[in-house]
């Protein structure tokens, strides 16, 4: 007779309900305000895009005291994904690098960060959670668009700074109504472009074809190669795209060789990179291969059997680390002593250390450390250089732009060495304030 | 007396009406806490709870097919998903308001329960279970697959449900509220029908299926109505989170396995065939990873891990299963003198 | 009575997947009738039972109360009437006493069927006195007592009885048999009863009939089986005490011992 004889009578315990909530609704809850902006010394002016009027619930400066600046972070720690949290890791240690020689003008910046497993519920959950319980000041490095964009109508409305944090394929539209938002990574439109304008324009290249994951990712980078492709005269002669749970891509991989392409551009990320340059190999077909950066790290290209991978063409933004460039010795100096269990060779590291340049860049610069002088910190960089970025690579942004890098360079890669080289010819891309144009 | 019989007659009346009004209390109790959460805590507490409520929807349907009906499914994450998707939609894309498209998110489901519930009747137990997952598999493709309409990976954003102007509630406490309302709403229709004709026929049905059939009970009908049912309860569930979380995508882990596999926890954990067992179960599958991540994210997954398995080894009937018992013990321990007279000056003719 | 016999079979054959138990049976059991089968383990007598609830494949003539069986499903025979006491009882030890007996009730209306509940409490005053107490918790003879009181919530027109002694004590099972008695001539229920216990079947049958090998006899009164010594060794067993039983000019035998006795201690 267990469950039987517990909880008999529901029906009154609802009306109890009821009568509760209309004694609880004339309460309601007050809020707590923080208290005025914070000036900063090495502030640079620029052009009040977003204005303390244009937010509700508007809070200046939580986060901010005389000596710190509280950021927060959603990103995948644990999972399948985990990897891609990796980059938090990279930021994470250039902002304890960074507090060593004083923070920003004297403020050390606290990273708090918590694991989603890449979905956007616990993202917007974590992010909720970082800014009531921890009071943080900003969000940094959400590594997942639809985690981004979780929170992002919230953040807008309520004008807290989301940076470098994944937005890369939103639109236009979408990034004009959260100026919040600043991208992480380049837009995946832009890059789709710079791949395919390499192919078209510096190869010469006439008939490409393109396989695409689906989704919002692929879809937007397939948009930047078609306008490339067809600014330079080319034909997409086939376009065909796979889920990412899909076992094989041979029938793509067949109906691709059969269009009668010279190139071919590989949208993807993850295993499925490696899976499709193996099953073209396999097929016979010699196509000229250039792939997104989601591909291109070298633990997933070695996957593949090199005589598949080897000539690939590729991009990054942030710089090949080499032995004798000094950025790169400070860069694996500073993850070796605050990330001890990290792997520095992963680009994903890199990338990391670089945003957190960037975001650094963005509190450096603004004139006040309160939110709205922060998102116009964020649109108004004009040419900011990032010591781990490419040289020549700066960071731009502006009212309808908030992309800071939209510039690439283009890479091959040698199969034998397991390694990434710059090309000689026409090596970097900028597309600086053109993402409009990919739509 | 007619027949010789060995085992001892224990009628513990009195025992078992104090602990009706015990559990009566209890269970007042419990309703009036959480109807002051929002009014007390910060509003990402309040929503981190929101979504307990909203998780132990599509848990209280499975409790149904699987704890009562003894129907293995791990398929309640594509109900929940169709109902949150159509939320989502008709919100987002045709201006409805989300109760508008509430009878729509649970009916949609509903239909597509009861289709599912026909191959049970053949296909049965771990096979059954395995179908099921495999629909849980692929529902995120599905989605992708028609991403135009669904908004794929980068999901589809809706505005969340706003309390009206009079009732002076935020968002979040809002939401929490109407979140708690339909699940009481759904446990009550649940208890009713776990304790009458239905859940009777279902418990007989898992106990022996032939013996029921043989008593009358339609066993296909029975299946097919629950399965639908369940699936309805799900469809509720996804239509309160879409409504109150406001975006959904095929990355969000509760329309994939993982949200199939959480359900079935909570319902394990809570206690299988227990009312309030998905509640409580709810709550831990839904808090505990997230206390236990920020103490060690890669750790948190394994502890966790573990702990399931201590449960479910130690309280095969759950924690609801498992307080009951030592609520018994204890009230038994305290009334017994009373209920021994009693029972005797009761049991005389 | 109607013209028809409640329950006809004619050329019956049964069987689990391509295994075949049963072979043209034929059978009749008129209206307020007790037909005892008897007949060695695995002849077939459960499966026999099974074809007429529906639950094992079967080919053949059914009918029941002159209305074909054929197309009628498990839990549509029980509407017709046809109730069933599986072996080893099939009791649903999750669901208490009463709960048991309001599933036996399922097809009726639950105001109805809880009506009767008391109805059944007298006569198994047992089952009343643990109506909240879960079914698995009670002992093989309670358990079985609750199988039959189960059944009876259907208000059957015909009861099948599936070795009702199985693993009860000689005693508890004597008490059983005496109750079923008390059925059939208090309510002139009709019963066709499998048992291995043959004296104390026979006991309340009007006719018998044997099962061996899937083959079915031919109707033996219960004067055809006691003048047949052969019956008597092999169906009735060396336990048989011949004087326990008496024969009723009715051809129901009741027991001498406590036929009439009461239902309360």
């Amino acid at each position: 007779m267990s469950r039987r004889n517990s909880n008999r009578q529901l029906v009154p315990l609802t009306w109890c309900l009821a009568g509760l909530l209309l004694v609880a609704a004339c309460g309601g809850r007050g809020s707590d305000a923080d208290t005025g902006g914070v000036k900063n010394d090495s502030g640079v002016k620029v052009a009040q895009v977003v204005k303390k009027d244009d937010c509700t619930g508007y809070q200046a400066s939580p986060g901010i005291s005389d000596d710190e600046i509280k950021l927060g972070s959603s990103y995948p720690d644990s999972g399948p994904l985990a990897s891609i949290g990796e980059t938090n890791k990279g930021m994470e240690s250039y902002f304890k690098h960074l507090n060593e020689s004083g923070g920003i003008n004297g403020r050390k910046i606290t990273l708090i960060g918590k694991d989603d497993q890449y979905d956007p519920t616990k993202a917007s959950a974590n992010v909720n959670e970082l800014l009531q319980k921890d009071r943080v000041f900003a969000i940094v490095g959400v590594q997942s668009t639809t985690g981004t964009m979780a929170v992002w109508d919230q953040l807008a409305r309520e004008c807290v700074p989301i940076l470098e944090s994944t937005i890369s394929s939103a639109t236009r539209d979408q990034r004009a109504a959260h100026r919040n938002a600043i991208d992480g990574l380049v837009p995946y439109a832009s890059e789709g472009y710079a791949l395919a304008g390499y192919l078209t324009k510096t190869l010469g290249e006439k008939k490409v074809a393109v396989i695409t994951q689906d989704g919002s990712f692929g879809d937007a980078a397939a948009r930047g190669v078609e306008r490339a492709i067809e600014e330079n005269g080319g034909k997409l002669v086939a376009h065909e795209s796979f889920q990412v749970t899909d076992p094989t891509v041979r029938s793509q991989v067949t109906t691709l060789k059969a269009s009668g392409a010279d190139a071919l551009v590989v949208i993807a990320a993850g295993t499925k990179c490696p899976q499709i340059f193996d099953t073209v190999a396999a097929s016979g077909w010699k196509p000229t291969i250039a792939t997104t950066f989601t591909c291109s790290n070298t633990t997933l290209m070695g996957l593949a059997k090199p005589a598949s991978t080897d000539g690939i063409i590729s991009d990054g933004w942030v710089r090949v680390r080499t032995a004798d460039d000094p950025e790169s010795k400070t860069f694996l100096d500073a993850v070796k002593k605050y990330a001890p269990g990290v792997n520095a060779s992963s680009e994903n590291v890199a990338i990391g250390w670089a945003q957190g340049q960037i975001v650094a860049a963005i509190l450096e610069r603004a004139t006040e450390l309160t939110r709205v002088g922060v998102i116009n910190s964020a649109l108004g960089l004009d040419g900011v250089a990032v010591p781990m970025a490419v040289d020549g690579v700066k960071a731009s942004t502006s009212a309808d732009d908030s992309a800071p890098i939209e510039s690439v360079q283009i890479r091959t890669f040698d199969s034998a060495a397991g390694a990434w080289t710059p090309v000689t010819t026409d090596a970097l891309v900028d597309m600086t304030g053109k993402l409009g144009d990919f739509e | 007396m007619t027949m010789p019989l060995s085992a001892p007659a224990v009628a513990p009346v009195v025992a078992a009406r104090t602990r009706v009004r015990i559990g009566y209390l209890l269970v007042l109790a419990a309703i009036l806490a959480a109807a002051v959460v929002p009014f007390l805590a910060p509003p990402y507490v309040v929503q981190n709870y929101t979504r307990v409520l909203i998780v132990a929807l599509p848990t209280v349907g499975l409790n149904l097919l699987t704890g009562y009906g003894g129907v293995i499914s791990l398929g309640q994450s594509v109900f929940f998903g169709l109902g949150a998707y159509v939320t989502a939609i008709l919100v987002a894309d045709h201006g409805w308001a989300w109760w508008q498209t509430l009878p729509l998110a649970v009916a949609l489901p509903l239909a597509a329960g009861v289709l599912i519930g026909i191959p049970s009747l053949r296909i049965r137990g771990v096979y059954f279970a395995i179908v099921t997952l495999v629909l849980a598999a692929w529902f995120p493709n599905v989605i992708q697959r028609f991403n135009e309409t669904t908004g794929g990976n980068q999901g589809k954003s809706l505005t969340v449900m706003q309390a009206p102007g009079w009732l002076g509630l935020a968002q979040d406490q809002y939401g929490y509220l109407v979140s708690l309302c339909f699940l009481l709403l759904v446990l009550l229709l649940l208890r009713n029908l776990a304790r009458g004709r239905t859940g009777r026929a279902l418990t007989a049905m898992r106990d022996n299926e032939v013996a029921a059939a043989t008593q009358g009970v339609d066993v296909a009908r029975t299946k097919i109505y629950v399965s639908g049912l369940s699936a309805a309860a799900a469809g509720l569930g996804g239509c309160l989170y879409a409504a109150t979380q406001g975006i959904v995508s095929s990355e969000t882990a509760y329309f994939t396995v993982v949200g199939a596999i959480e359900f079935l926890a909570a319902m394990v954990i809570g206690g299988a065939g227990t009312v309030l067992g998905p509640i409580v179960g709810a709550l831990v599958t839904e808090r505990l990873p997230v206390l236990l991540s920020d103490v060690d994210p890669q750790l948190a997954v394994a502890a966790y891990g573990v702990l399931l398995i201590v449960v479910v080894r130690v309280m095969p009937a759950g924690l609801v299963g498992f307080a009951t018992t030592l609520a018994r013990r204890l009230t038994a321990r305290v009334t017994q003198h009373h209920t021994t007279v009693n029972a005797r000056n009761e049991g005389k003719p | 009575m109607t013209a028809h016999p409640l329950l006809e079979v004619r050329e019956l054959s049964a069987g689990y997947g391509s295994t075949t138990v049963l072979r043209d049976v034929e059978l009749r059991i008129d209206a307020g009738e007790v037909v005892v089968l008897l007949g060695p383990n695995g002849a077939g007598k459960t499966t026999l039972l099974r074809a007429l609830t529906g639950s094992v494949r079967a080919h053949g003539d059914l009918r029941f109360a002159g209305a074909s069986l054929a197309r009628t499903t498990t839990d549509g025979r029980a509407r017709l009437g046809i109730a069933h006491v599986p072996q080893g009882r099939g009791t649903f030890t999750d669901l208490t006493v009463e709960e048991n007996l309001l599933v036996g009730g399922y097809t009726r209306r639950d105001r109805e069927a809880r009506a009767d509940l008391d109805r059944w409490y007298d006569f198994f005053p047992r089952l009343g006195e643990r109506r909240h107490q879960l079914a698995g918790s009670m002992s093989g003879g309670e358990q079985q007592m609750l199988a039959v009181a189960r059944a009876l919530m259907l208000r059957p027109r015909l009861l099948l009885l599936d070795e009702p002694s199985l693993g009860l004590a000689p005693v508890v099972t004597q008490a059983l048999f005496r109750q079923l008695g008390r059925l059939s001539t208090e309510t002139a229920l009709t019963m066709l009863v499998v048992e291995q216990a043959a004296h104390l079947a026979l006991g309340i049958a009007s006719r018998a009939y044997t099962l061996t090998h899937g083959t079915i006899s031919a109707p033996l009164s219960p004067q055809d089986l006691a003048d047949q010594e052969e019956l008597r060794r092999v169906y009735l067993g060396a336990a048989h005490a011949a004087g326990q039983a008496q024969t009723t000019t009715k051809g129901r035998t009741a027991w001498t011992s406590s036929s009439n006795g009461s239902s309360t201690a």
